[in-house]
């Protein structure tokens, strides 16, 4: 048995970018407007010959909040060299930092722990640099250089100038929530007093196509729960969380919300499929269950993984039924792949804000993408046209990842 | 952090793979980094006690600074030579930071949380602190520890220009720490990591690739580092060497580097 949390990680900001919007009042509106800024990749990503969609943010990135937190460092823009997941990164930085009314010089006398889930942000993904060294050229060491530049989370500490425990997660598309769920464990173990956490991702040639080889992709744009889904597309963006020890929080309505409860478990079944009737899930919701300290604890809201991949949007609903057992017909669930595409490295962390903000809303509108409802699924997820009113504060956000990952966040709004 | 027990510790380079017939099977497509941390795993876990833990008390920790680079850039090759539509989806998923965790997970039964990090510091160092507070949560009751890293051309090329010598990335290996949570007996009989501290500063990046400055200090001697699982191979040496002593006592051991420092303090 897990031991329930002393205290809650109370959630005093967050920071938001993706296709839906460059921070979290952008999201909130594309949710509720239900835009899909889908569009085929364009050149100033990559080049590219096949047509499938995908969900991009601003070309350059950088959101002018984050270009003003940089400069207050006397960073010059110009002459810093950071990659585009830096980039998205420190947009969903700057907006958190922001919200939560922390300011930059009593950050650096705090123990700050920051913790970022990434896939595409740690790899080397220079095309240029590795066919000039596979040719026996000595191409110039830039690209290295900002590769050795861009683990996030210690690049990220070393710009904003704060101490404290430092990871990068790497758990491929559960990544982002891990890193929330890890920065609450550090919080609670006292290693550091504010933490910084949660994923962010650029869209890369080599995921691209790479899940177009794995015949996830879908040519349409991605429809979650739907009886014709056809696979994911992908996004980019970034998801950041503020966490403070409730107890140190002074001004208790700059309280957003606050983490009850963080659950991790292995499939140990299939290296890129999730197990059919998802018992990692199963586990995971359970253990966050443990942690909040509830045993009788109802989900006001889910946000699944909905990846509207065949064999995820499966597996998910299954475990759900088992989850939620008596409350499975009056739960709303939804997916939120619809407006932001699949994030990976960024998907947990987005979706647990959008929950969080879903929560407090009191709304949630449904899947967007989803028409028609698989009838085959053990549970009913809401379809684009609705919008339901939410019953309560506490809400559920999973992730399921490549090497048979699970990871739950239950969160509670304010 | 709280303490935890080592109840096994293996370190292994790529030349050493022996693996079981069996598992060489169900390994025919992973890639070396994968194996290697699989053997490493299964020779730690053969010689830790079986204590008949669940799969779901079990967790996995791995650490690594660059992880499966060269499987990334296999997958680019075969993007490149065969072309968009075409590229070896087999290639994609093995190039993804957590594969071999995955394949730790299946081959090992591991149902617990199951985390990958990178990191160019100390990244073992990283995932054993982050194993303890597990272990110490009550989520597991076992952690298996490990790092491991590949051999890269394109790396030890790129740090040959920073350096302008011969430098020399590491071969790839791994190294396997079981650790427990602590029991009356084991407080007797095993190896006590009582203190895991790292601190990180900002430092000229190209030192996480070349290791210049890197060094550790144990028992007053300095022992210069120029590779990056050298830190690693070099504490589960000494610990091993201890233990074998029958030595008791305090052990500290220290890491230093431009980029920060790392402590360590066992009990035997």
């Amino acid at each position: 048995m897990r031991h329930p949390l002393k205290y809650k990680p109370a959630i005093t900001g967050v920071g938001c970018i993706s296709a839906a919007g460059i921070n979290t009042g952008e999201h909130l509106v594309t949710i509720n407007q239900k835009n899909r800024n889908a569009q085929h990749v364009p050149n100033w990503l990559f080049h590219t010959q096949k047509k499938f969609p995908v969900f991009i943010c601003p070309q350059q990135a950088l959101t002018e909040t984050g270009q003003n937190l940089l400069q207050s460092f006397k960073l010059d823009i110009g002459k810093i060299s950071i990659g585009r997941t830096a980039k998205l990164l420190f947009s969903a930085v700057a907006e958190a930092i922001e919200m939560s009314g922390l300011k930059i010089a009593d950050l650096q006398k705090k123990r700050v722990g920051v913790a970022i889930g990434t896939t595409v942000g740690c790899a080397f993904n220079d095309e240029n640099y590795y066919q000039a060294f596979k040719q026996g050229f000595n191409p110039p060491l830039n690209p290295v250089l900002n590769y050795l530049n861009s683990n996030l989370a210690y690049w990220l500490q070393t710009v904003i100038g704060v101490e404290g425990p430092s990871m990068v997660i790497t758990n491929a598309c559960a990544s982002g929530a891990d890193a929330i769920g890890i920065a609450a464990s550090w919080l609670a173990s006292d290693l550091c007093d504010i933490a910084i956490a949660g994923g962010a991702d650029e869209l890369s040639r080599i995921a691209y196509n790479g899940f177009i080889a794995l015949q996830l992709y879908d040519h349409s744009p991605c429809r979650p729960f739907d009886k014709d889904r056809n696979g994911l597309n992908l996004g980019e963006g970034a998801g950041i969380v503020i966490l403070e020890k409730e107890n140190r929080v002074t001004e208790k309505d700059k309280i957003i919300g606050w983490l009850l409860g963080y659950g991790i478990c292995s499939d140990a079944w299939h290296p890129t499929a999730p197990h059919p009737e998802g018992q990692g899930i199963v586990k995971a919701v359970k253990i966050a269950i443990e942690e909040a300290g509830d045993a009788n604890l109802k989900f006001n809201l889910i946000n699944a993984h909905g990846t509207a991949t065949k064999a995820n949007d499966v597996a998910e609903t299954n475990a759900l039924a088992v989850i939620l057992n008596a409350q499975r017909n009056e739960t709303p669930i939804i997916s939120t792949k619809g407006i932001t595409g699949h994030t990976l490295g960024a998907a947990g962390a987005i979706e647990a804000i959008l929950t969080l903000f879903s929560l407090k809303q009191e709304t949630t509108d449904g899947t967007v993408g989803c028409h028609e409802i698989d009838p085959s699924l053990k549970v009913k997820p809401l379809s684009e046209p609705e919008r339901v009113k939410l019953t309560g504060k506490i809400g559920l956000s999973q992730s399921l990842a490549f090497g048979g990952g699970n990871s739950a966040l239950i969160v509670e709004a304010n | 952090m709280p303490a935890v027990a080592i109840s096994s510790l293996q370190a292994l380079t790529q030349q050493q793979l022996d693996l079981p017939a069996d598992y060489r099977k169900k390994l025919r497509r992973a890639d070396e980094f994968t194996k290697t941390i699989i053997n490493c795993t299964y020779l730690g876990l053969n010689s830790a006690p079986q204590l008949g833990i669940v799969p779901e008390k079990i967790g996995l920790f791995l650490g690594t600074s660059f992880g499966p680079l060269e499987t990334n850039f296999h997958f680019l090759d075969s993007l490149l030579e065969d072309g968009e539509g075409q590229a070896s989806p087999t290639l994609f998923s093995h190039s993804v930071h957590n594969a071999a965790a995955g394949y730790l997970t299946r081959l090992f039964s591991i149902n617990g949380p199951a985390i990958t990090i990178s990191s160019y510091a100390w990244p073992f160092l990283a995932v054993l602190e982050q194993a303890a507070l597990m272990l110490h949560s009550g989520i597991i009751d076992r952690a298996i520890a490990v790092s491991g890293e590949m051999y890269s051309p394109l790396l030890e090329h790129a740090g040959q220009q920073l350096e302008k010598s011969s430098y020399k990335f590491c071969k790839t290996g791994a190294v396997t720490w079981i650790l427990d949570k602590i029991t009356e007996k084991k407080k007797e009989n095993n190896i006590i990591i009582n203190k895991i501290a790292i601190s990180y500063k900002p430092c000229n990046v190209a030192t996480f690739l070349t290791r210049k400055g890197e060094e550790c200090i144990v028992e007053n001697e300095n022992i210069k580092i120029s590779e990056l699982l050298s830190y690693a191979y070099l504490l589960t040496d000494q610990i091993q060497k201890k233990r074998s002593s029958g030595d008791k006592g305090e052990f500290k051991w220290c890491v230093k580097a431009p980029f920060g420092q790392a402590n360590i303090i066992l009990s035997f």
